[in-house]
């Protein structure tokens, strides 16, 4: 499953970042990292970018990118 | 200098409020991303050391020019230490940067802000614990409960190493051993080690550049080449970041989950947002405009009749006409106008722009606008710059340094001086009032301000469209951004930033620009060739391309001898018309209107006018901005598109 796919409000675990160079570096900066919690929070006007809670902090993604992040419910 | 001390963080954690504490100044503060470009140092008060306000940044992976900034300063300047500031609410996200910093230098103070709002929170943070593991010197912070100010200055004196040392696992530690081996003595081996494997490349070419040492020499690059340098630099990465983890949930505990703001869910995901958001800004406009009515009239008022008093007081005096008649018609009626008309919408807007600034709205809008900036082909983070060319498009010059790609920064740029600012909004207002409303109906002239603005914004995302399909082609960088909590702002705070700082800079700056512009224009309209002032002249050889695009030559000449400052368009054009006729009225509307209607103004030169003020050249700070910005070249593109845009359109819109 990756990360756009995932239900709202309900937290998943990053399994993997399916981008390289500087794209992962950022999200990685940002805390979209291997083995961290997320949650999907809400959408913007247009359903994209969504919006996600990682480390406490509201992060925006866009949904494109947000496919490349494989994640699983947390069990 | 070894006086000096570096202060940095993560954005969005107070640091620029710390440093206006601590340096008793009053540097801008915002509540997004990017905020301090400059390198600002000031000396702390009470001390003999210096203090560097660093950009904030979330790592040290050099993807952007503020974290470049940043890390060469850490690693390459000379400085006695760092203070580190986190956010008390954000600890875990903040640490990361903590752990990257320690590779580098371990003088460092930890000094944890907003420790007032973890009781609202409902957090528990130990700091004596977070010490205690990390055996780092730790201040409690709060700027606005007064808290930890003098432990930070006692701090600050001495050096406060941090104790804590981390390693990677036996086989990425083999790998920087190894690497550093083959690295020239006497730098910070292992952090260089590190870069290297993470791929550095800014790093690598700025060592190069600067001590000619190339870090990546035959052995390393054949070292490189034989291991998985991605895979290992991800391990670093998700070490660092299971440390920050691991050493959160030792001191952090939060009792309640993470609420989430209810205007975000109101704001999220409902087409009737949009028009939600267009409301909001045209109740921006009507309460600015309704509001500044008031002050400009009173304002207007007094300076006409100082003027007739020192009128009088030059006759009785008997003054000569050539002394005072420039001072007074001249320079002092420019000035006043400015002053009169300008000012009180100015600190209005402002304070309304600095309340969203502060209070975490505006990267609302970056999100909710960004589908739109993904049409367009340009960078998600337009946005901010866009809004913030409403205030002024110098400032927003320097603001789309937020952007990391070039490409996507020089869009930005190019594409701001169609977003109206300051300087124009006024005889934006002047002219929907006159012309177009034909009376003193605010919500009408709100309404019609709010479809020039959209028409405006729409153009600004049209030409980035046509951009990047032309000369600047290519795709946006990445786009993931940051929401802060909505945050209360003290009013002082607004009203302060918003007059003070803001304001009264801009109105200065408009002054000091249209004293000699009054000055010049004023000769302009009297000097006398063959009965004929220059102005006059001038603006009859450009009346007949001006009629083709719907204005006049008067009109035209006035855009152009206004390039220094957008504000004086309007004044410029009324003393174009008077010539040297004596006036006495010309801050009122109904005054105005006669002049303008004397000189054949009607409703389509009205529109006209109008739509080149959003489609012309951006004013001479602006385009001084952009050349030491980005360059001559982009300087003359900028001067060039929005006037060709403005041509083309204003012929077609008189074509059809």
């Amino acid at each position: 499953m990756n990360l756009y796919e995932a239900d709202f409000n309900k937290p998943v675990i990053i399994k993997n970042i399916n981008l390289h160079g500087m794209k992962k570096r950022r999200l990685y900066d940002l805390g979209f990292i291997n083995g961290e919690k997320i949650v999907k929070e809400f959408e913007s006007i247009f359903k994209n970018p969504i919006c996600y809670q990682v480390k406490n902090t509201l992060i925006a993604v866009r949904n494109e990118d947000a496919m490349s992040i494989e994640v699983e419910y947390e069990k | 200098m070894r006086n000096n001390i570096l202060l940095c963080g993560n954005p969005n954690v107070g640091k620029s409020s710390i440093y206006n504490i601590l340096t008793h100044s009053h540097e801008h503060t915002g509540n997004w991303t990017g905020k301090t470009v400059e390198l600002s140092t000031k000396k702390i008060v009470g001390t003999d050391y210096y203090l560097v306000d660093l950009p904030g940044i979330y790592s040290l992976s050099s993807l952007s020019e503020e974290e470049n900034i940043a890390k060469m300063t850490m690693l390459f300047s000379d400085y006695k230490s760092i203070i580190y500031v986190v956010d008390a609410t954000q600890i875990e996200k903040n640490l990361n940067l903590l752990f990257q910093i320690l590779q580098i230098n371990k003088n460092i103070i930890l000094c944890i802000n907003m420790i007032d709002e973890l009781e609202n929170k409902n957090i528990k943070l130990d700091t004596n614990k977070l010490s205690n593991i990390l055996g780092i010197k730790v201040i409690k912070f709060s700027t606005y409960k007064n808290i930890g100010y003098n432990e930070l200055i006692e701090a600050i004196k001495e050096d406060n190493y941090c104790e804590y040392n981390y390693y990677y696992n036996d086989e990425i530690e083999k790998h920087i051993n190894n690497i550093s081996s083959y690295l020239p003595v006497g730098f910070n081996n292992r952090y260089m080690s590190i870069s290297v494997l993470n791929k550095d490349e800014y790093l690598v070419k700025y060592v190069k550049e600067r001590y000619g040492i190339n870090l990546e020499n035959n052995d390393v690059k054949n070292y490189i080449m034989n291991i998985n340098s991605e895979e290992i630099s991800d391990q670093i990465s998700i070490k660092i970041n299971t440390l920050s983890r691991i050493v959160t949930n030792e001191v952090f505990k939060k009792s309640s989950e993470n609420n989430i703001s209810l205007l975000d869910k109101i704001f999220s995901n409902k087409i009737y947002s949009i028009i939600m958001m267009t409301f909001i800004m045209f109740l921006i406009f009507l309460i600015t405009i309704t509001l500044a009515n008031y002050p400009s009239d009173l304002l207007g008022e007094l300076f006409n009749k100082f003027e007739y008093f020192i009128y009088k007081l030059c006759l009785n005096f008997n003054i000569p006409k050539v002394i005072y008649e420039p001072i007074l018609f001249g320079i002092y009626r420019v000035v006043t106008f400015i002053i009169s008309v300008m000012f009180p919408p100015l600190v209005i807007f402002f304070i309304m722009w600095t309340y969203a600034e502060e209070s975490g709205i505006l990267p609302r809008i970056a999100f909710n606008f960004d589908k739109i900036c993904s049409y367009s082909n340009c960078h998600g983070k337009q946005c901010l710059t866009m809004c913030s060319g409403f205030g002024c498009n110098a400032c927003a010059v320097v603001g789309a340094r937020i952007m990391d790609n070039k490409r996507d920064r020089i869009i930005a740029i190019l594409t701001n001086s169609f977003i109206p600012c300051n300087g124009r909004f006024p005889m934006i207002i002047a002219i929907i009032t006159m012309f177009l409303v034909n009376s003193n109906n605010k919500i009408l002239v709100s309404i019609y301000l709010c479809g020039f603005v959209i028409l405006a914004m729409i153009i600004s995302f049209l030409i980035s469209f046509i951009l990047s399909k032309t000369i600047l082609k290519g795709y946006p960088s990445f786009f993931v951004l940051e929401l802060p909590e909505y945050k209360k702002v003290k009013l002082s705070i607004i009203l302060k930033t918003s007059i003070v700082y803001k304001s009264l800079s801009i109105l200065k700056k408009a002054i000091l620009v249209s004293i000699p512009a009054g000055l010049i224009i004023w000769l302009l309209t009297n000097i006398n060739i063959n009965n004929m002032s220059i102005f006059l002249i001038v603006s009859n050889f450009l009346d007949k391309f001006a009629k083709i695009i719907g204005l006049d030559g008067n009109i035209l000449l006035s855009f152009i001898l206004a390039l220094p400052a957008n504000e004086i368009v309007l004044p410029i054009i009324i003393m174009g018309y008077l010539g040297n006729s004596n006036i006495s009225l010309i801050s009122d509307y109904m005054g105005i209107k006669s002049i303008l209607l004397n000189n054949g103004w009607t409703v389509n030169t009205a529109i006209c006018t109008i739509l080149f003020s959003l489609m012309h050249f951006p004013c001479g700070t602006t385009l001084s901005t952009i050349k030491s910005e980005i360059g001559y070249k982009w300087a003359f593109y900028s001067f060039i598109i929005p006037l060709i845009t403005g041509i083309v359109f204003l012929l077609i819109y008189n074509f059809i």
